[in-house]
C-alpha cells in the first residue's frame, strides 16, 4: 500500500491495541460471531442493522480486516460511499484483496470519481486470483480487465 | 428499490435485473436506480457463496453473541474503569509522549543529533570508543528513518568521527565539524517531515481513541441494539 495509508494503519493497530474486546470480557470466538451477525443481516437485506453490528464488531476488534469490508458494503448499501470507504479502507490496509480493491471502486463510483475508479479497477486486475469463477466475478463487478465499459 | 428488498432466501443476484426505472422516471430515480446497482454490486461480492451459508451456523453465532451481550451486563464495571484509564493515560501524555508512542525512533533519532552534535562540538576531549560507539548508533538510527542521502552523508561523517579521532589535526576537525553539520540540518528537516507525518498518525490515533471512548460511554446503546439484531 502506499505510504499515504501508513497513518491508517498505525491508527488501526492503536486501536487495536486497546484490546477493547478483552477489556469487556470478551474472546475472539464471541467477537467473530458479531461479525457472523452481522453477515446474516446484510445477507437478509437488512443493511441498516448489519451496519449496526458490524460497527460493534469493527469496535471489538479493529483488525478484523474481513469486518471491516463486510461493514463497508453494508453502508454503501446504506448509500453512504464516504462511510463505506472508511471502512474499506481500513480493510485494505490491513489485508489489501481484489474484493476490497473493487469495494473501493464501487464506492468511487457511487462518489462519481471517475478516476480514482478506474484506478481501482487497475488495482483490483493486479490482485485478480488466478480461478477462473473469482475472475469472472471480478469482471462482472469491475468491468473487464482491458478497461471496457462495467 | 431499496437495500431491503435484498434477500438471501430470494436468490438475491447483482445479475438479476434490479428495479427497472419508472416509466416516465425522474433523474433522481434515475441516480437512486445507479445508487442500487453500486449496492447490489458491492453485495454479490461480499456474500459470494452467501446462498450455502448454514442456517446452523448463523443461529448459533446469534446465540453466542447474544449469550456474550448479556454477559456484558455484568461488565460494566470494567467498561467504566477501561474508559476512565484511557482518559488518564491520554491526559497525562504530551504530545513527544504520543509521537513517540507512534514512532519509537524518534526520540532515539533525536538523542543521536544530540549525541553526534556534542561529539563535533567537544571532539577534542572526547574519547575514541565513544565517538565511534555515537556514530554506529547513528548509523542505525539513520538507517531506521531511511533519510536516503541525507543518512548516507551522515553515516559518512559518523564513520570519519570514529577513525580520525587518533589523528585529528584543525583541517580535518574544520571538515568533520561541517560535515556533522550538514548531516545535522540534512537530519533535522527529514525529522521535521517526519514530524508532519507523526502528527497525522497521532491524530488519526485521537480520532480512533475519541471514537472508542464514545463507542465505551455508549456500550449500553451498543449492545442493546446489536442484541435486538442478533434476535
Amino acid at each position: 500500500m502506499s505510504d499515504d495509508q501508513t497513518p491508517t494503519r498505525e491508527g488501526l493497530r492503536a486501536f487495536a491495541a486497546l484490546d477493547v474486546a478483552r477489556a469487556v470480557g470478551m474472546n475472539r470466538a464471541e467477537v467473530r460471531a458479531w461479525r457472523t451477525v452481522g453477515r446474516a443481516r446484510l445477507a437478509a437485506g437488512k443493511a441498516q442493522a448489519a451496519n449496526d453490528v458490524l460497527e460493534y464488531a469493527c469496535f471489538l476488534a479493529p483488525d478484523d480486516a474481513e469486518a471491516w469490508e463486510l461493514l463497508g458494503a453494508a453502508r454503501l448499501a446504506l448509500r453512504r460511499p464516504g462511510d463505506a470507504w472508511s471502512a474499506i479502507a481500513a480493510a485494505l490496509v490491513l489485508e489489501p484483496t481484489w474484493k476490497r480493491a473493487v469495494l473501493a471502486k464501487l464506492c468511487a463510483d457511487a462518489d462519481g470519481r471517475q478516476e480514482a475508479s478506474e484506478r481501482w479497477r487497475e488495482a483490483a486486475w493486479r490482485l485478480a486470483p488466478e480461478d477462473e469463477e473469482a475472475r469472472a466475478a471480478l469482471a462482472r463487478a469491475a468491468g473487464p480487465e482491458d478497461g471496457g465499459a462495467a | 428499490m431499496t437495500i431491503t428488498a435484498v434477500g438471501i432466501g430470494g436468490g438475491w443476484s447483482a445479475t438479476a435485473p434490479v428495479d427497472e426505472p419508472g416509466a416516465g422516471g425522474t433523474e433522481l430515480d434515475l441516480a437512486l436506480d445507479a445508487a442500487d446497482g453500486v449496492a447490489a454490486r458491492a453485495l454479490e461480492l461480499v456474500l459470494a457463496g452467501e446462498a450455502e451459508f448454514a442456517d446452523a451456523a448463523t443461529h448459533e453465532a446469534q446465540a453466542a453473541a447474544r449469550h456474550a451481550a448479556e454477559r456484558r451486563i455484568e461488565q460494566r464495571a470494567k467498561i467504566r474503569e477501561l474508559e476512565k484509564k484511557i482518559a488518564e493515560e491520554q491526559a497525562n501524555k504530551s504530545f513527544w509522549e504520543k509521537l513517540a508512542d507512534a514512532f519509537m525512533y524518534i526520540g532515539a533519532a533525536l538523542a543521536t543529533v544530540a549525541a553526534v552534535t556534542a561529539s563535533v562540538v567537544s571532539f577534542g576531549a572526547a574519547s575514541a570508543p565513544s565517538i565511534a560507539a555515537a556514530a554506529a548508533t547513528w548509523t542505525a538510527v539513520a538507517s531506521a528513518a531511511a533519510a536516503g542521502g541525507a543518512a548516507a552523508g551522515a553515516v559518512t561523517a559518523g564513520s570519519r568521527f570514529g577513525a580520525a579521532s587518533c589523528d585529528s589535526n584543525a583541517a580535518n576537525l574544520q571538515a568533520d565539524v561541517l560535515a556533522g553539520n550538514d548531516a545535522i540540518a540534512a537530519t533535522q528537516e527529514q525529522l521535521a517531515q517526519t514530524q508532519t507525518f507523526a502528527q497525522a498518525v497521532v491524530d488519526t490515533e485521537d480520532a480512533l481513541r475519541r471514537q472508542a471512548l464514545a463507542w465505551l460511554r455508549n456500550e449500553d446503546e451498543a449492545r442493546r441494539v446489536a442484541v435486538s439484531v442478533a434476535r
